[in-house]
């Protein structure tokens, strides 16, 4: 299982990040303003950690840095966040499945 | 085919596979901000001090889930669904309207996980899961992994765990010593990020006492800040699902909990 999970690791750290973007920045159409479809309005929907740790730890002197591996770039969040969901939902299934449906106690 | 990917693939050593990644991490370029307590937020001395504070904690955890997987019958599938459940939870944004309008906040899962496993083993599978969010999903970071799993897993599991006890000896209903578990441990961790960013505030410089007294009401500000914003309603919710977590199981399965000396099954 330990080795599954580096390889997994591996592949995961070795995936260019500009091969799982939607668009690049230097594709523009002549004409048509390079634009984000999707906004948030003044930070509706941000997550209180990013908000509220964010905002302290600026007020103390400690901002917040870029991470080590930038997975923030485009649609590659949103696939590493569906890739380990999906991970994560087939983790959960299986071992339901082997604990409560072939292996539900008989009480008679 | 399988048998020879496996042959050619598993021959490499665990050191070598190691080193790749390490290589691959590094050579990554890095930018983003993330959630729980960021990248870089922590000096490195206090990023130091929390990785030592969690040690010991994860020694035993792991010695215990060892000991477990030979002695539980059904130990490791409970294993992998609840770690697999705390990974999820706790980088599932919920979106909850608070005081402060619209935002999201995630549950912690660790009540659920050191009400079934055991404290111990939930700080492992604390640390697993806040690994993977801190390397692939800008969720929180490497330099903070100490503070983090000592907040959701360490204060978030025991907190949890011994909230499921004292409930159970109170003769409450397990529905509610779940809930008991699931409120409380959801608390103990933002408590945990209040703690780890509100001692932010002794490198102020100022006189030891002074510097006690601001960070002790730095700690108090920012947790009331995350009650009143969304994590307040959200706890309620995670004490609701872990309550009908605990109930399913022990309807459907309560040999497992019996095992897991969880309850007693008459």
């Amino acid at each position: 299982m330990f080795k599954y999970f580096i390889i997994l690791i591996f592949i995961l750290c070795l995936i260019p990040a500009h091969a799982l973007c939607a668009t690049e920045a230097n594709n523009t159409i002549k004409g048509v303003e390079d634009k984000e479809t999707i906004e948030s309005e003044n930070g509706k929907w941000t997550g209180i950690d990013v908000s509220i740790v964010g905002k302290y730890a600026e007020k103390y002197g400690h901002p917040p840095r870029k991470p080590y591996i930038n997975t923030d770039q485009g649609d590659l969040l949103l696939f590493v966040f569906t890739f380990f969901g999906l991970i994560g939902g087939i983790i959960i299934g299986y071992n339901f499945r082997k604990l409560f449906v072939e292996g539900k106690d008989k009480r008679n | 085919m399988r048998y020879l990917f496996r042959l050619e693939m598993f021959k490499m050593k665990k050191s070598t596979l190691i080193l790749l990644i390490f290589i691959s991490i590094i050579t990554i370029p890095n930018f983003a901000f993330g959630m729980h307590i960021t990248e870089g937020i922590l000096p490195p001395k206090w990023a130091i001090f929390w990785f030592v504070m969690i040690m010991p904690f994860i020694v035993i955890g792991t010695l215990k889930l060892k000991k477990n997987k030979k002695e539980v019958p059904g130990f490791m599938p409970l294993v992998g669904l609840v770690g697999a459940a705390v990974f999820v939870f706790s980088c599932f944004p919920i979106p909850v309207i608070g005081l402060n309008g619209m935002a999201t906040a995630h549950p912690a899962g660790t009540g659920m996980s050191a009400m079934l496993l055991g404290p111990f083993v939930s700080v492992v599978i604390a640390g697993i899961a806040l690994f993977i969010q801190a390397l692939f999903l800008a969720h929180g970071g490497l330099t903070t992994l100490g503070v983090n799993i000592f907040s959701m897993g360490v204060l978030g599991s025991f907190s949890g765990y011994f909230a499921f006890r004292l409930a159970q000896r109170m003769g409450m209903k397990l529905f509610w010593c779940g809930f008991a578990a699931g409120v409380v441990s959801d608390l103990f961790t933002y408590m945990g990020t209040s703690i780890g960013l509100g001692l932010l505030v002794l490198e102020g410089g100022e006189a030891f006492p002074i510097a006690i007294m601001n960070s002790a009401k730095a700690m108090l500000e920012i947790f009331v800040v995350f009650m009143t914003t969304s994590q307040g309603p959200l706890c309620v919710a995670e004490g609701i699902v872990v309550g009908f977590a605990i109930s399913y199981i022990y309807k459907v399965r309560p040999s497992i909990l019996q095992n897991l000396k969880v309850v007693k099954v008459s």
